[in-house]
């Protein structure tokens, strides 16, 4: 995808009219120190987040752990890597260690192992200060931000932190609906009868409702912010 | 049963926290409608959506195929449920399987119809409504009173006291305070959780797709978070593909409260996965595992199948139509009595509910067609009301009053002229030294509860017109004027102001001898016969000199003239070609005379500040806003604008006679803008605005003329 400088433009503007907090990052630096800053600010101890290449990229989780910040990932897959200690290690060593990590007896079974997975996690999103996941495409028109994925990871770590914050290529923004639609229809599922992804989601502002007299721009569930970090990368 | 409707509208306005709680909704809808029209195009938008919504609903049976096989492809598991038992049993029996105890639950109008949070509590089954708004109204154990806005009848003390009684705490009144204490409650419930349940808005047949809108963020957690999901969604909800997905979210949300989207939208598919470790699959991921997707018809066929009500199931729930309704702002929803409300909800509780409740619902309506301007689907509600009308006389007849008036005086013009006359007599002991009535003894006691009447004019207007009933001979165009019964009975003066104006456009302006009442009220009171007698009378008459326009001061009869007779008379292939003939020439007069150049209005001196009332068969009926101001600033006068200039002013068809309280509260409102507005004339385009608002402002003995825009003019191009 081209970048296109007036898509970020527009994105920019739609996404903080939606009341969304939105920075352009030049570089890896800029984006690193954005966060390192919300998160001093905000006194976060502890960060769940979704598998991001751009995370990645710029060497996010470890500049969060240099700052003594505490970072979960949240995909079943890296949450167990992370507890082998960031190595692929076979099953009944994984069992092993969330049995240890949680104080009940796992079986070395896929099931066992995922159930236990989903029940730690399940608090673990409730309890974070930020969550940080990854867009897979803007939509400049709206100031939406699209995910896609099968686990359901991505968007329990959008809607239960205290604070969300999206990453966002700034190469990947599309101008409207139509296009995103497009974009969709052009992602296979992933898994087998899945014509598309499982969990797509649009995110566009933050939550609110109009349902207590007064409080119109109120948060109402999810997070109390939402930040978005266009990484124009030069 | 709950109280009687004319209770509950009795008991609606009489509650000042309802009344309170619902001044917010104007200020928050009118707002969002300006926000949400901003930087589209609403007609073509609806317009598609419209044209998208009638494809799926013709293709519904091969969609509903189309999205079980994808849906089931991808793991989910569909049922099809014909009516609410069959649902409610499904997801009992569903949960029974899995030992659910706790279940959280996002909005859904449908699980509200079906009665299913009352059925798994029956059970034992703790339900948990986790919409803000809906919890509210959980906890006070009352039923939505909007299907966007479920506690906007609640003011901030109410939600305070609520909450403090149901915590135990004492809770303040800060909104955020609320806010906190409901979201954290809420949280736990998540956790605990073995089942959420949810609706749709959308199901994409193409890719077996849900789509869920939320602003809150709820609707993100139930369908996520609980190791079961149930969606029950109603069979209309089925579209194409994502294009039509998109059509529905490009109106959705603007229409409803303002932003271009909801904050979350979510479209789900099948049950997910996290992949596999060390080349083992993990059969699930860390949503539900599974995903029921129940598809409930409950009379959703019968209204498929039923040609004059299909376009009900256009609804995409936005609540637009809730948000501009006159009569909604007076009594809100719970009035309604059963789930769905305003017009839209009324067609909806016949063929859900109970079509002997949506009768009584359908006479509340006013006919201000508010509610159509604004529909993202195109539905055009009113006529849907009208249909359910007329299928309800079809069925089980007039009431005798209405037998007596319709089919026995009115059908026939020279009984409606007796008529006539016999009332101006008998009047008499109630007429004022003014002409006016104030006080009608029982059982008509009702007409007289909120407005004066105008007393019926001694000199009706055919007596006073049998020497105009033929245009002047020569080159200018011929005029037929078409009085209307309130002008013929009660303003005849004006037939003389109509005259002079079209005199004065060098026009050749004549009374068709034989005119008789246009029929709305019988055929909108669901006389479809009446107006077709009447119809035929008058397409006869007024075309008979072969006029070139046919004018009216009443723009209700003008909208039945061009737009109803057409439709009324397609049975009749000559008759109907007529119809269109005659709908071809019809003019108000604003906008005959702005047509023809009006040179009746020098620019004069005085320049008085005046106000205008528009007319909701003028401007929405008929498209006709700008000719009437038009003519007012070229007379001379400055138009200051009121709050709202377009409301109904209450004058609402049968809810007059029916529910007389109702029209004097959307009444007060009209008044209470006028009068806001701080001048001595209010101009309006219809007699029978002009009577209401006359007759509103005699009982406040408010000093303010009102003034039908004829005579104003008239009057104006004689100094
Ligand atoms: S009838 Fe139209 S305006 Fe009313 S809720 Fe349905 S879609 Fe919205």
């Amino acid at each position: 995808m081209a970048v296109n400088p007036e898509y970020i433009e527009r994105y920019k503007k739609e996404a903080a009219r939606v009341g969304s907090k939105i920075f352009v990052a030049a570089t890896a630096e800029e984006a690193v120190n954005y966060i390192l800053a919300l998160v001093k600010e905000k006194n976060i101890q502890t960060v769940v987040k979704s598998d991001s290449a751009l995370a990645a990229g710029i060497g996010l989780r470890e500049q969060l752990e240099n700052n003594g910040v505490r970072v979960i990932e949240t995909s079943i897959v890296q949450w167990i890597r992370q507890l082998s200690g960031g190595r692929e290690a076979p099953l009944d060593e994984i069992a092993a260690s969330i049995s240890s990590a949680t104080g009940e007896k796992i079986e070395p079974k896929p099931e066992a192992i995922l159930k236990a997975a989903r029940r730690v996690l399940k608090d673990t999103y409730a309890n974070a200060g930020l969550g940080i996941t990854q867009a897979d495409f803007g939509i400049a028109e709206s100031g939406t931000l699209v995910s896609l994925e099968n686990e359901g990871n991505a968007r329990l770590a959008a809607a239960l932190p205290h604070i969300h914050l999206t990453l966002l290529d700034g190469n990947c923004i599309v101008a409207n609906l139509a296009e995103a639609a497009e974009r969709i229809k052009n992602t296979a599922g992933g898994i087998p009868g899945h014509k598309v992804p499982t969990f797509i989601t649009y995110l566009t502002g933050r939550n609110t409702t109009g349902d207590i007299p007064g409080a119109l721009f109120a948060r109402a569930q999810g997070p109390e912010e939402e930040h978005i970090l266009i990484l124009a990368l030069q | 049963m709950a109280a009687g409707i004319k209770k509950r509208i009795k008991n609606a306005l009489a509650d000042n926290n309802l009344q309170t709680a619902l001044g917010r909704l104007a200020v928050l809808t009118k707002g969002g409608r300006r926000m949400g029209m901003k930087g589209i195009d609403f007609e073509v938008l609806r317009n598609d959506l419209h044209d998208r919504k009638e494809k799926s609903i013709a293709n519904l049976p091969h969609l509903i195929q189309q999205f079980k096989e994808n849906a089931a492809a991808a793991g989910a598991i569909v049922y099809e449920a014909g009516d609410a038992r069959e649902a409610n049993e499904y997801v009992l029996r569903l949960a029974r399987q899995h030992g659910v105890r706790h279940i959280v639950k996002s909005k859904s109008m449908l699980t509200e119809e079906i009665g299913l949070k009352e059925h798994l509590e029956q059970a034992g089954i703790h339900v948990v409504e986790t919409d803000i708004g809906e919890r509210i109204v959980q906890l006070a154990g009352e039923r939505p009173a909007h299907i966007v806005g479920p506690a906007i009848h609640k003011t901030v003390d109410q939600i305070a006291e609520l909450l403090s009684r149901v915590t135990g705490n004492e809770i303040g009144t800060g909104s955020q305070e609320l806010l906190d204490t409901i979201r954290d409650s809420l949280r736990q419930s998540y956790l605990d959780a073995e089942m959420g349940i949810s609706g749709a808005n959308i199901c994409i047949a193409e890719t077996g797709t849900l789509v869920i809108v939320t602003n809150e963020g709820n609707g993100q957690i139930v369908t996520t978070l609980s190791p079961l999901h149930v969606a029950i969604v109603g069979m209309e909800k089925l579209m194409g593909g994502l294009e039509d997905a998109n059509a529905v979210l490009h109106l959705l949300s603007r229409c409803c409260v303002g932003p271009r989207l909801t904050v979350y939208t979510s479209f789900i598919t099948g049950t997910g996965s996290a992949g596999d470790i060390g080349g083992i699959p993990l059969c699930g991921g860390q949503g539900p595992r599974e995903l029921h997707i129940v598809l409930v018809d409950n009379g959703r066929s019968e209204l498929r199948n039923s040609p004059e009500f299909r376009k009900a199931l256009y609804c995409i729930k936005c609540g637009a139509c809730l948000n501009i309704c006159p009569v909604f702002a007076s009594v809100a929803g719970q009035v309604y009595g059963h789930i769905y409300q305003g017009g839209i909800g009324t067609i909806l509780t016949a063929f859900f509910h109970d079509p002997q409740r949506a009768h009584e619902l359908s006479e509340m309506c006013m006919g201000c067609l508010a509610c159509r301007t604004v529909c993202p689907s195109g539905i055009d509600i009113p006529r849907l009301i009208r249909n359910l009308k007329a299928r309800k006389v079809r069925k089980h007849g007039f009431p005798l009053l209405k037998r007596v008036a319709y089919r026995g005086i009115l059908k026939s013009p020279s009984r409606t002229e007796s008529a006539a006359r016999a009332l101006a007599k008998l009047q008499q002991p109630f007429l004022d030294a003014d002409y006016m009535i104030r006080k009608l003894p029982y059982p008509l006691g009702n007409l007289t509860d909120t407005i004066s009447l105008p007393g019926i004019n001694s000199s009706l207007l055919a007596g006073r017109m049998r020497s105009h009933q033929t245009p002047e001979t020569g080159t200018k165009a011929k005029v037929a004027f078409f009085a209307g019964c309130v002008t013929a009975y009660a303003y005849p003066d004006l037939g003389d102001a109509v005259f002079k104006l079209l005199d004065e456009c060098d026009t050749a302006p004549y009374y068709p001898a034989g005119q008789a009442c246009c029929g709305a009220p019988a055929y909108f009171s669901g006389d479809s016969s009446t107006g077709l007698t009447l119809a035929r009378h008058n397409i006869e008459s007024l075309l008979l000199m072969e006029p070139d326009y046919v004018v009216t001061v009443c723009p209700g009869c003008a909208a039945m003239l061009k737009n109803e007779y057409p439709l009324l008379t397609s049975g009749d292939a000559a008759l109907h070609k007529s119809a269109l003939k005659l709908g071809a020439k019809v003019r108000d007069l604003s906008q005959l005379l702005i047509e023809l150049g009006s040179e009746s209005a020098e620019k004069a001196t005085g320049g008085e500040i005046v106000t205008y009332h528009d007319p909701c068969h003028l401007k929405r009926g008929l498209g006709v806003f700008t000719e009437p101001r038009k003519l007012i600033e070229k007379a001379g006068y400055e138009l200051v604008e009121m709050n709202d200039p377009d409301a109904c002013c209450g004058f609402g068809g049968d809810a007059l006679l029916t529910h007389p309280e109702l029209c004097g509260s959307i009444l007060k409102r009209k008044l209470d803008n006028i009068e806001a507005t701080g001048v001595n004339t209010v101009v309006t385009a219809c007699t029978a605005c002009v009577l209401q608002l006359r007759g509103g402002l005699d009982r406040r003995k408010s000093p303010i003329k009102v003034v039908h825009i004829a005579e104003f003019l008239a009057k104006e191009s004689t100094k």
